[in-house]
């Protein structure tokens, strides 16, 4: 009896040693922290500054435009060529290919509606304002207000979908209010893609309750690499709340150059591009009088750690975006624990924040953290 | 109110004069300074601060506004010149730049403030009493 009891034990060190079958429990303060990351969803207004944000109208002109490629100048492209829904509206490649390619990766376009900033470097403030950057970039559209409203004027079927939105064709309207009205049209679509509850979700609000919650479907690997992400790997500090980020810009030790001997400025050149914007929510663009969602550009405060500073990324979904970063360099989910994990601290601004560490996690916490971020994504209808 | 007792002593009446009118100066500089319920207040170099939000709790991520009234040590409206606030662990400070704005003299509404990320911070408020320049500091968490 004594040396079945001692085989049990040596079972349990063995399984405890190896992670798998030791159950997982978290502090009060890790308990807080993730139940800070919900409830999901998060219930959203229409945009005030788009007029035509949560219009049945807009959201379904706006789907139609999202998918034609006559709104580019040589009609080659449109918005779902790097924005493809059955890649979760990236297109899987480390910097996307317009006309030319371009220094950044195509970032998803889920549950757009609850970000303050858009863009990796934040150069608009508001979603149709991003969403008019393709017309605008010689490397992505190379069209023009001018090119579009040609475009829309002489094709009836958008021409009647202009009006029917707007009230009037596009012909009344000047060449850049046309261009800002298709922006809006589609940013009202794009409002519209939103993700549902994953199983961390599950496990959230089942902690939240008091619940058990079965392994199978937020199994222990997910469950540890849950509190790495809430506790000493810091992750929620900058990947907070319900959409698991703040919103905001970080340098995360990754190279600041677009090209060789080309700096891409990051969130130092989005600070002086919105802010020269005749298209922030300052400007006449604005369909808000009171211009209640214009505090970020109007507080907005320039400093030197902008530099290589770039967007944090929500992680819902994050499993189906590959591959990573603002420049697309990371391939897998592993590449980007492994950065954190093995962070080369002298690549950080000397007068930058002080936020981030090399977290040295070992391969079985790396493999947790995969695990864990892989419960962060649910089924769409894409 | 008639003078009391002899020559080279304060009567009666001048002594109730003379404490009511420290009770009054005393109280006047408590009140100048004071912002009721839910504000809180920091003291130093003869400047004292009384700072609130002015929408109750401070949460990350949304942006916030504070009421400031700064006086001297004899309750007299001082100058606010500046605030900001930085997360000293963390090295860095707001993404944003806050406004001050003079309501009153000696009372401010502070806009344009957002903690975008939870943990502790440290309001700074930059004021002016007496010809002098005076910086206070003060700890604020915020847990989410």
């Amino acid at each position: 009896m004594i040396r079945g009891a001692v085989a049990a034990l040596a079972i349990v060190a063995a399984s405890a040693a190896n992670g798998e079958t030791r159950p997982v429990s978290y502090t009060v303060q890790e308990r807080a922290a993730i139940l800070s990351h919900g409830p999901w969803p998060v219930s959203t207004k229409p945009d005030p500054s788009n007029r035509v944000s949560g219009d049945p109208a807009a959201i379904a002109f706006g789907k139609k435009l999202f998918f034609d490629a006559r709104l580019s100048k040589f009609g080659r492209l449109s918005c779902a060529s790097c924005h493809d829904p059955e890649k979760a509206f990236t297109d899987q490649l480390p910097k996307s290919m317009g006309v030319e390619q371009v220094d950044r990766n195509a970032p998803s376009l889920y549950n757009l509606r609850l970000k303050r900033w858009f863009g990796w470097d934040g150069t608009a403030d508001s979603l149709w304002a991003q969403s008019l950057r393709p017309f605008l970039d010689a490397r992505e559209f190379a069209s023009s207000p001018e090119l579009l409203e040609e475009c829309l004027t002489g094709a009836v079927d958008l021409a009647e979908g202009y009006r029917d939105v707007f009230g009037h064709p596009p012909g009344v309207d000047s060449p850049e209010t046309v261009m800002v009205n298709t922006a809006k049209a589609l940013a009202a679509f794009q409002e519209t893609l939103v993700t549902g509850p994953t199983p961390f979700d599950r496990f959230r609000d089942a902690l939240s309750e008091g619940r058990a919650y079965p392994a199978n479907d937020f199994p222990p690997a997910a469950r540890r690499g849950l509190r790495i992400f809430v506790g000493k790997g810091r992750c929620s500090l900058c990947h907070s709340g319900p959409n698991f980020t703040n919103g905001e810009f970080h340098d995360i030790g990754l190279a600041h150059f677009a090209a060789p001997g080309r700096v891409d400025p990051g969130r130092h050149g989005g600070v002086v591009d919105v802010r020269n914007s005749p298209f922030n929510l300052l400007g006449a663009h604005n369909d808000d009088p009171a211009k209640s969602t214009a505090q970020p550009v109007k507080y907005l405060r320039q400093d030197h750690r902008n530099w290589g500073a770039f967007a944090v990324p929500s992680l819902r979904q994050i499993a189906e975006t590959a591959p990573y970063m603002h420049d697309g360099s990371l391939a897998t989910l592993e590449d980007v624990v492994r950065h954190y994990s093995e962070l080369d601290e002298g690549r950080l601004h000397a007068d930058g924040e002080q936020l981030l560490r090399p977290l040295k996690l070992n391969d079985a916490e790396i493999a947790d953290m995969v695990a864990f971020l892989r419960a962060l994504s649910a089924s769409t209808g894409y | 109110m008639a003078q009391r007792g002899g020559p080279g002593k304060l009567g009666t009446g001048k002594l109730i004069t003379a404490f009511a009118t420290a009770l009054l100066l005393s109280s006047g500089a408590a009140l100048a300074c004071e912002l009721g319920d839910g504000g809180s207040e920091i003291s130093g170099g003869g400047v004292t601060v009384s700072y609130r939000p002015v929408d109750g709790a401070i949460a990350s991520g949304a942006f916030f506004e504070l009421d400031v009234a700064v006086c001297t040590a004899d309750g007299a409206p001082g100058t606010l010149t500046a605030v900001d606030a930085t997360m000293p662990a963390h090295g860095h400070g707001m993404n944003y730049k806050p406004v001050v704005t003079e309501t009153a003299p000696g009372r401010y509404r502070v806009e344009g403030l957002m903690f975008h990320m939870t943990g502790s911070w440290q309001f700074r408020f930059d004021a002016e009493a007496d010809g002098k320049a005076v910086t206070l500091t003060v700890d604020r968490m915020v847990e989410k």
